[in-house]
This record gives structure tokens, sequence and C-alpha cells, in this order.
């Protein structure tokens, strides 16, 4: 979590229009979804991988530590398409090849990893604050937005806290066999419950000071999408499209 | 120049706390009958030993707490706790606290810092601009897109009081500002503290540091025991010792060592400098009239 967060904030787009990445990436998700896997599904990864490495610049290295989680799923994933089981006929059990599962399971992974790297490009270019920002000119209700925003703020805190408490507990041999480890577990999770409530405390006399009335009003210095740039987003989806249907035509 | 009495024909004070009384809802008592004077564009040193009620107080100047008895002043008038009272208060007076995780919530640092002038209805190109200003004053404009919680804890006090810098308040309270902060961010603050002092804010800063109180302030108010000792010039307050530790303080360090001078003869009695520099002064002074004279004690 800390990786993509940083990613997302240290990326070349990260100071790009929120509204255009969004545009690229759920278009382009859209597209991998309903095209026919090959080669439409094909193509949109190409595309997204070419923005996310590319144009981004996210490290590779990251990026393939980021992939493995979702690849292995999908990895897994493709064993129960490729057999069937069968409980008639001789035996107690039978596992053979199932007709037309290499053509299922390459379609269906391939389907999977486009769409996965279309959210990818999302996580790792946009700060989560950016997307908060888009939602609410999209007028999310404030209520969402502002616990979505608050939630993201007190994670750091509190990793950071329960990294200081889990570190003080261990010096002092708080995990040291597995009775200790429980009770210090216990006691980090009550210590975290009362520093929340107390932050929440503070955070609103904070927040009274500068005259809060109510809404996290903020203004944001981001740049506003360009029609330029929207337009060529959508040429480039409607391109993807175009390609598609072309190689399928042929 | 620096009087403590105030004869009737002074100008009224931005910000007066008079008596008040502050006991906390499980019963402790806070505060007791404490008296505060801010006047326009004064540089005032809140000092005070751990749980003397120097917060509890600063909690009270902005209208967050509501004491149990006393009563609030801003430019005289009473101050009441509804809304346009709370909102007139808190345009006046700003009040940094000490912990920046504490008030800092926004997703990066341009937008926290926006939050106070926007929550003043100021319209969004003077709301820019204060805080382009804020940003630039506290030497955070590189730190804009930052997320709050990829900054050093020196960068998130500076935010912070960025933040309250941006609302233009007439006051500017700070509590322990310089704690955490390396010699660098201490200077750079005490320069913006001067800044904003010589354009005639008013600034009361809460510490325990009687060195830099005694050196910076124009006047000191001593809490102890969640009561007002006394408010005064610092050279009056901050000079007896055994009257400080009773208080759980000690003098500063700079009064220390002219006294031991002034036991070993280099220094005369009357000399009461507040900084290194006037030291420094007064000691050549002294030396060059002693060798010019020779007169040189032996006792030391």
């Amino acid at each position: 979590m800390n990786t993509i967060d940083r990613l997302a904030h240290n990326n070349r787009l990260a100071r790009a229009s929120a509204a255009e990445k969004m545009l690229f990436s759920m278009g382009m998700l859209v597209l991998a979804v309903t095209l026919p896997p090959w080669p439409g599904a094909a193509v949109v990864l190409v595309v997204v991988l070419v923005a996310i490495l590319g144009v981004a610049r996210v490290p590779v290295r990251a990026y393939l530590g980021l992939i493995a989680g979702p690849a292995l799923f999908m990895a897994v994933s493709m064993v129960p398409l490729l057999l069937t089981l069968n409980f008639s006929g001789p035996g107690l059990l039978h596992i053979g090849p199932a007709p037309g599962g290499p053509q299922l399971a390459f379609g269906v992974t391939l389907r999977a990893l486009a769409g996965v790297n279309c959210l990818f490009f999302l996580i790792l270019t946009t700060p989560v604050p950016q997307i908060l920002g888009v939602m609410h000119r999209c007028h999310v209700p404030p209520v969402v937005t502002e616990i979505s925003l608050l939630v993201y703020r007190y994670t750091w805190v509190f990793v950071s806290t329960v990294q200081s408490i889990r570190r003080a507990q261990e010096a002092r041999l708080g995990y040291s066999n597995l009775g200790r480890s429980y009770r210090s577990l216990a006691m980090l999770a009550g210590a975290l419950f009362g520093q929340a409530l107390q932050r929440g405390r503070a955070l609103e006399h904070g927040l009274d000071a500068r005259n809060w009335q109510g809404e996290f009003r903020v203004l944001d210095d981001a740049p506003a999408a360009s029609a330029s740039t929207l337009a060529l987003i959508v040429t480039l989806e409607a391109a993807v499209l175009g390609v598609t249907v072309a190689w399928i035509a042929l | 120049m620096d009087s403590a009495v105030e004869p009737e024909n002074l100008p009224v004070p931005v910000l007066r706390a008079e008596q008040l009384c502050y006991r906390y809802s499980g019963g402790q008592e806070a505060l007791c009958g404490v008296d505060l004077d801010v006047g326009h564009g004064r540089r005032i040193a809140l000092v005070g030993a751990n749980g003397a009620g120097k917060t509890t107080l600063l909690l009270h100047l902005n209208g967050t707490l509501k004491p149990t008895s006393g009563t609030l002043f801003v430019d005289g008038e009473p101050v009441g706790y509804d809304r346009l009272w709370l909102r007139r208060l808190r345009e006046t007076v700003g009040v940094v606290l000490q912990n920046p995780d504490d008030q800092l919530f926004a997703g990066a640092v341009y937008q926290d810092v926006s939050f106070g002038p926007l929550n003043l209805e100021l319209d969004e190109d003077e709301v820019r601009e204060r805080v382009e200003q804020a940003l630039e004053a506290l030497d955070i404009a590189d730190l804009r897109h930052r997320p709050t919680h990829m900054l050093s804890y020196g960068q998130k006090k500076r935010v912070a009081i960025a933040g309250a810098v941006a609302m233009r308040p007439k006051v500017l309270i700070l509590d322990e500002p310089m704690a955490g902060l390396d010699p660098s961010g201490a200077w750079h603050l005490l320069g913006l503290l001067r800044r904003l002092n010589d354009a005639g804010t008013s600034l009361v800063v809460a510490t325990h540091d009687m060195s830099f109180a005694y050196e910076w302030a124009q006047e000191v108010a001593i809490l102890s025991g969640g009561v007002m000792v006394a408010q005064g010039p610092p050279r009056g307050l901050m000079t007896d010792p055994a009257e400080l530790a009773h208080y759980g303080l000690r003098i500063p360090w700079i009064v220390e060592v002219s006294e031991l001078l002034t036991e070993c003869a280099l220094l005369p009695a009357d000399a009461m400098p507040r900084t290194r520099d006037e030291l420094g002064t007064v000691l050549r002074a002294h030396l060059v009239a002693g060798r010019t004279s020779n007169r040189l004690d032996s006792a030391c």
C-alpha cells in the first residue's frame, strides 16, 4: 500500500489532470471487458502497459512486484478452466481436458490481465486525494469523500503509530513468546483505539481553530482537464476499437 | 518603553483574558483566576512548567474551551460563544498547537493551507494569493503538492503554521513552536515571527525555553499551577532563581552568566544584558574601562 501511494505521487503523470486519467483508465477498462479477448483485450493491454511503463515511467521492478499477486491468482484460476471434472463413467472421479479449454483460459486470462492493468494505471498514477477531488466534482456526497479522505490521511498516521508502539514493545520483549505476543497485540490494539479517539478530538480542535464550517472545503492547484487531451484519449480508445474490428473483419 | 502598568489612556488590548477559571469535566481544576493582556503588536512569552496550564489557556484564547468563569475580550468586547462570535474570534486569534498531526488533514500541503482562508469566505483569488504568501513565508512553496504523511516533523510544523498565517490573524499564538525543529528551522521560524511582528501581528509564544523567552519577548507571563503569577517585562520577572524554581522554571542562561561575571567583577552590577550581543558589548566596554583605570579585582 505504501509502495502504491509512493508511486502514485512520484510518477510522471502525477500532476496530470485526474479527469483525464480516469477517462483513459475507465474507457480502456470498458473496452477490455466488452471487446473479444483476442485481439481486443490484447491491444488494450499493450496500450495500457505502454502508458504505465512508458508514459508514466513507473519503475518496471516496482510494477512487476505489484502485478505478481494478481498474475499468480490468474495463473491459478486458469487450471479449472483447462480441466473438467466428471463424476459419471468408470472410477470415482474423472479429470480430463475440457473441450475448448485452452481458448477459454487464454481469453479469460487475457481479458482479466487487461482489466487489472487498466485499474493499475489509475492507482499508480493518481494519488487518492486527486481521485477524491474528481468524485467531489462529480457531486458524490461530501460525507463519502470527506470520510474517505480522513481514512486515507489517518491510515498513515496509524501505520506509523503501530510501528512505533510495536518496536517499543519488542524492545521490552513483548513478543518473546506466543502468550506474550497475543497480550502485546491486544494492548497495541487498545492503545491504537484510545489514540484514535484522542486524535479525533484533537483534530476537531485544530479544525475549529481555522473556523471549520463543517465541510472540508479546500482549494486545489491541480490542472483542469484540457479538452485537447480528452479528445486525444477518446480518439485513442476509438482507435483501439477500430483496430480490433478491422482485425476481426480480415 | 516596557511598562508593566497600564494607564487608562493606553489603547485597548486586542485580546484580553480576565479571571479565567476552568474546571475539566472530571472535576480537575486547570485554571484559576488567570489574567492575560495581549496588546497590539506585542511579543509575549507565556512560560510555565509542564502541567501549569499553558495549553489549556491557549485553547481558551480561540474559543475552543469555554471558561467556567471569567471573560475573554476581543478589542474590548466580551466574547460570546455563538457561531458569529466564534468566527470573529478565530479570524482575530490564530492558535497553532504543538502536534502538527492534529492539525493537518487534507491530501496535500496546498489544500491544507487553503482550508483556513476558504472558511473566512474570501473569494478564490484572494485565497490563492494568501496561500502563496503563506507558503513563501514558511519556505515550503516547493512542498505544495506533497501529501502530509510524506513530510518530516519540521515540515509538518511549518505547514501547520502556514495554515494559521494564511488567515492573517491579529494575534498569532504558538504552542512550543521551536520544539522539534533543528537550529536552521528554528532560525527561519524566528525570522518569520519577526516579519509578522514588524507588520503588526501580536505574538504569543508558549514555551519553557527560558533563554528564548528572555531574549525575544517584550513581556513575559508566568503561569504556575493554573494561576497567572505575573505578566511584565522579562528583566523584572526572570532574574530571581529561587522564585522561578518555585514555579518549576529556572533563570535564563544569560542571567546566570551575567551574575557570574559580575561576581568576578568582569561586569558592572547594573548590567542586565538580554542577548549574547548585548553581553558582548557590555563586557568589552567594561574590560576596556578596567584596563584603562587598572582596576582588576582578584576576588574570583
